[in-house]
């Protein structure tokens, strides 16, 4: 990182070889559309790039890549032509996730996993944005609460009552779905 | 479970995912896995939070397209050649002189045209209008305007237009301030001035160095008249 806020191209790629991936999964998961997170991908590190000099080296980069995301993502959802309800992952075909291709089309495993992928998609995007935001941001990138709070810009007590709602909520609709029975019956 | 239940249950929700996400104080840690301990119902909620995140760490890493590094790279190596640009402020129209108005010109053009061509006031109908291009005053003469001095005779009767430009052009010009003369002003042909100008043309001349000196004009014609 210190490479690259003195100008190391290299270091600059690398760091996007390392980050995109992940940032580009969890802004999927806020936008539910694949185009569009790779957008704000691009911008998130653009905006890194321009901002190199004022990088702080005792925050962690992926702290700080991953606030510009979530400002981007927010300010994305916030936009009125973004209010209607996203569709592309939740569409039948997970158009906006890379699934495992369908080695063996008939695999009741694959099927049931793939099912489980667009259930929980479907769940995690019907969490209010920042409840989404800040369950992935802790759960998924291992992020603290204060680094949350400072992507949010809310406090460290509202990011863990935050955490837990949207635990809670996808944790009742995953029993929910447990409980309509088995996930096999239209393999 | 025999021994005493260290927290209630309802008041320790948050703190079961806090526990998870490792961010309970040590001393509360502990007392919550002591509780948890002894607890079926809390360690059952504990496994179904717990499960989310296992769920959501399987979700499928979404490879990025193969080009989108290139595509940022190129939107840098443009932005950054846009800022090492010389910054060239927005294109502004150029600011004009007073003179330069192509519209102010035309129209001072004609105005000084129409007051050099009607005939005075004073002037008989019949008279015939003399070539009027020979006889204008040349623009350099304009100072020689000003008001004669107070010996100079008065003219007994109505001049006619040529009279009075040659009685201005003899009279003694006393040495007025004179306005801030343009050298492309002076170049011009008296010509162009005084005998009804083109104004498709006119509109490109400088013709009117400063309108102040043609509201002047005026002026010192109706103080005469």
């Amino acid at each position: 990182m210190l490479a690259f806020c003195d100008g190391d191209a290299a270091a600059f790629e690398t760091l996007f070889r390392r980050w995109a991936g992940p940032l580009l999964r969890y802004l999927e998961r806020m936008l539910g559309e694949a185009g569009a997170a790779e957008e704000l991908v691009q911008e998130a590190f653009l905006r890194v790039h321009r901002a190199r000099a004022s990088y702080r080296p005792e925050a962690r980069f992926s702290s700080w890549l991953y606030r510009i995301g979530t400002n981007l993502a927010l300010n994305e959802l916030r936009r009125p032509a973004r209010r209607a309800p996203h569709a592309s992952v939740d569409g039948a075909e997970g158009e906006g996730v890379a699934l495992p291709a369908a080695e063996e089309p008939g695999s009741d495993e694959l099927v049931d996993a793939r099912r489980g992928v667009r259930a929980l998609d479907r769940a995690l995007r019907e969490l209010p944005e920042r409840q989404r935001a800040a369950l992935w941001l802790v759960a998924v990138e291992g992020h603290s609460y204060a680094e949350v709070a400072g992507s949010l810009e809310i406090s460290e007590p509202a990011v863990k009552a935050l955490v837990h709602r949207a635990r809670t909520s996808l944790a009742a609709k995953l029993e929910a779905q447990d409980a309509n029975g088995p996930r096999k019956e239209a393999s | 479970m025999t021994g005493p239940i260290p927290i209630e249950c309802a008041s320790s929700a948050e703190d079961f995912s806090a526990l998870l996400d490792g961010e309970l104080e040590p001393a509360r840690e502990a007392e919550l896995r002591a509780h948890l301990g002894g607890c079926a119902r809390c360690q059952a909620k504990l496994a179904s939070l717990a499960r989310v995140d296992v769920l959501l760490a399987g979700l499928p890493v979404i490879e990025a397209n193969a080009d989108l590094y290139a595509r940022l790279r190129a939107r840098i190596d443009a932005s950054e050649a846009d800022a090492a640009a010389p910054r060239v402020a927005p294109r502004r129209a150029p600011r004009r002189r007073a003179w330069g108005l192509p519209a102010a010109a035309a129209a001072a053009a004609a105005a000084l045209a129409l007051y050099l061509a009607l005939p005075r006031p004073r002037v008989e109908i019949a008279a015939p209008p003399e070539p009027r291009i020979a006889k204008a005053p040349q623009p350099r003469d304009v100072p020689a305007l000003e008001p004669p001095p107070a010996t100079a005779p008065a003219a007994p009767t109505a001049p006619a237009p040529t009279q009075v430009a040659e009685q201005r052009a003899a009279a003694p010009a006393p040495p007025a301030p004179e306005p801030a003369r343009d050298p492309e002003f002076d170049a011009l042909p008296a010509a162009d001035l005084a005998a009804g100008m083109d104004l498709d043309t006119a509109k490109d001349l400088p013709v009117i160095a400063n309108l102040e000196l043609l509201e002047r004009l005026v002026a010192l014609e109706e103080d005469r008249g």
